[in-house]
């Protein structure tokens, strides 16, 4: 999906929330900027000129008030303090298909059976894994290396789905190192991963695809990941899932949107297929920068 | 010994699908017996222990990977070095779960067990099946569980005892302890835990292995009876000179054939119903 598309999902977004007889969530937040919004939807208005939306603006709703979808449709209820440690915020999620583009090639083959994750919502992943690929999956605790270290040795996964420090802390206490030989892929999400500890993961899964994917919790999927380009070239970069995200790159301090490739900002998505709770302009607080704007895929940017 | 046809029927049934079972050799000694012989023959079978399972060193389950997904076999991790992974169907159905979500038409319902007896997807399936959102919680983080049960109104919660009383006195501490109409109570079974006083339905499950119930009680129920239990429909219970041993009566991945789970015990009837009272455990 080219970026005018992508822009043109999102404001279809926007309509469809405006008129939700589920939810008045953004009908409310965007009331005093109501001819900015009309304007967004007409034409006349840039779409940068609309409102974000923050932590501070979930966090002082109600749950069952930012409800986009009737209340016993959702299957999961996700409750993260992220990594920001400030408050809590409840998301509702319903199980998505995952982004069409990016299908997780990585996870066709059928030498690909078992999978660990160190997710809270494995419950979720586990219906997802068994859906899609029939691949069965386990959940390691990252609190309890002991533990998880025994179900990896006895479980043998093909594939490990983390954050990199609960895939690094568990690799001191995996004993026999042929089992981390036989780990075909290892997707690393939930936080950026140095470039040290990218080598220690090298080094440990020698047989591995090394990757790197974006999601968030408030996003409720994965938002960014590896075209099969990067996966080829070994590159540390993502791109924006085009069916399922729009991503902006502001600058915090002015809030104006950054378009040049190497300057820092914070991300800010559109989530395109987010029935329960969609994200409009949602600042994530993480921190990016536009590697290159154009790709061999034909996906253009990566970050 | 007096079996009923039904029983024998489902007997029958589970004992020709674990004869040379093309996925598990476990129960290879078993022998082939036909349905009219179950009465007089099916204590002869040798019985296992957990023991017996901990120490199979082939494949346990009965059915193709692709059709099971796997628990852990303990309840505590300073076990660990003697943990298995014990194969559950995908569908297998969680009867009393199933009863407490339709019954008291619970609007959220919160898990907060150990995640890593790997029971989540099991509780997602039957919410799922029952309508019923759901929320998981790992018990070390028990304030979110507070947050998470206001915001979405939660109803219902599965927990362990100790989850259970730490919650509610979490929720107590801001007036929506009431909240909670079903509290689900998981213990090992073997152990005896102090059960919490709570409000509400409160229900006591028995698991011989995470996410493998065999009975449960009640509050009510243990002050009447202590060291008994309602069994499971899912087994057939058999009191052999006083020693309690279990057998799936329904297709289970891993099928116990003659598990002994106990000593002294007995059947006891009580308002018309069967319960089972043992007063040592066999762990």
């Amino acid at each position: 999906m080219s970026p005018e598309k992508q822009k043109k999902a999102a404001i279809d977004v926007l309509k469809k929330v405006l008129v939700s007889e589920h939810s008045g969530f953004y009908r409310e937040k965007y009331s005093a900027h109501i001819d900015t919004v009309d304007a967004i939807i007409k034409g006349s208005e840039e779409w940068e000129a609309l409102p974000f939306l923050t932590r501070d603006d979930i966090q002082n709703s109600l749950y069952s008030d930012r409800l986009y979808i009737p209340f016993n449709d959702v299957r999961l209820v996700r409750a993260t303090s992220g990594t920001s440690g400030l408050g809590i915020l409840t998301i509702p999620r319903v199980r998505l298909h995952p982004a069409p583009l990016f299908d997780k090639q990585y996870l066709q083959p059928d030498s690909i059976k078992r999978a660990v994750t160190f997710s809270g919502a494995h419950c979720v992943y586990a219906d997802n894994f068994r859906k899609r690929f029939n691949l069965d999956s386990i959940y390691l605790d990252p609190g309890d290396v002991n533990i998880s270290s025994r179900l990896f040795s006895i479980y043998k996964p093909d594939i490990l789905f983390g954050f990199p420090y609960a895939v690094a802390s568990l690799l001191p206490h995996i004993n026999d190192k042929e089992l981390l030989k036989s780990v075909k892929v290892v997707s690393l999400f939930g936080e950026w991963c140095s470039e040290l500890q990218w080598k220690n993961f090298e080094k440990h899964f020698p047989n591995a695809l090394i990757i790197s994917e974006y999601a968030s919790v408030e996003s409720q999927s994965t938002l960014c990941g590896p075209c099969s380009e990067i996966i080829k070239n070994k590159e540390r970069f993502v791109h924006p899932f085009p069916d399922s995200v729009y991503a902006e790159l502001i600058d915090p301090a002015t809030n104006s949107v950054i378009t040049e490739e190497g300057v820092s900002g914070e991300l800010v998505v559109t989530v395109l297929r987010n029935p329960a709770f969609p994200l409009i302009r949602y600042k994530t607080g993480d921190s990016a920068r536009i590697i290159r704007s154009s790709c061999s895929c034909g996906i253009g940017t990566s970050v | 010994m007096k079996i009923s046809d039904t029983v024998k029927e489902q007997l029958a049934s589970v004992l020709e699908h674990i004869n040379d079972n093309e996925y598990c050799n476990l129960y290879k000694y078993v022998p082939s017996i036909k349905k009219e012989e179950i009465g007089t023959v099916f204590n002869t079978i040798p019985a296992i222990t957990k023991e017996v399972l901990r120490s199979h060193s082939g494949n346990l389950s009965h059915y193709p990977e692709s059709k099971v997904r796997y628990l852990s076999s303990e309840f505590d991790p300073e076990y660990a070095n003697r943990l298995f992974l014990f194969p559950q169907l995908l569908d297998a159905p969680w009867m009393l779960l199933n009863e407490l979500l339709k019954k008291r038409d619970a609007v959220v319902a919160i898990l907060s067990i150990p995640l890593f007896w790997q029971v989540g997807p099991f509780f997602y399936n039957t919410c799922k099946k029952n309508g019923v959102p759901m929320s998981v919680i790992s018990p070390r983080n028990l304030p979110l569980a507070r947050q998470v049960i206001k915001e979405v109104e939660a109803q219902a919660v599965t927990g362990t005892p100790e989850a259970a009383d730490s919650l509610y006195g979490l929720l107590s501490e801001e007036n929506i302890g009431n909240q909670i109409h079903t509290w689900h109570l998981i213990v090992p079974f073997g152990e005896n835990p102090e059960i919490p006083i709570l409000p509400g339905n409160v229900l006591i499950e028995y698991h011989v292995f995470p996410g493998v119930p065999i009975g449960h009680t009640s509050p009510e129920l243990l002050r009447e009876n202590p060291y008994s239990f309602i069994p499971s429909p899912e087994y057939f219970f058999e009191i052999d000179n006083g020693t309690c041993f279990i057998t799936s009566l329904e297709s289970h991945a891993l099928p116990f054939i003659r598990l002994e789970i106990g000593r002294n015990a007995e059947k006891i009837t009580r308002e018309g119903k069967e319960i089972v009272s043992i007063k040592e455990y066999v762990s």
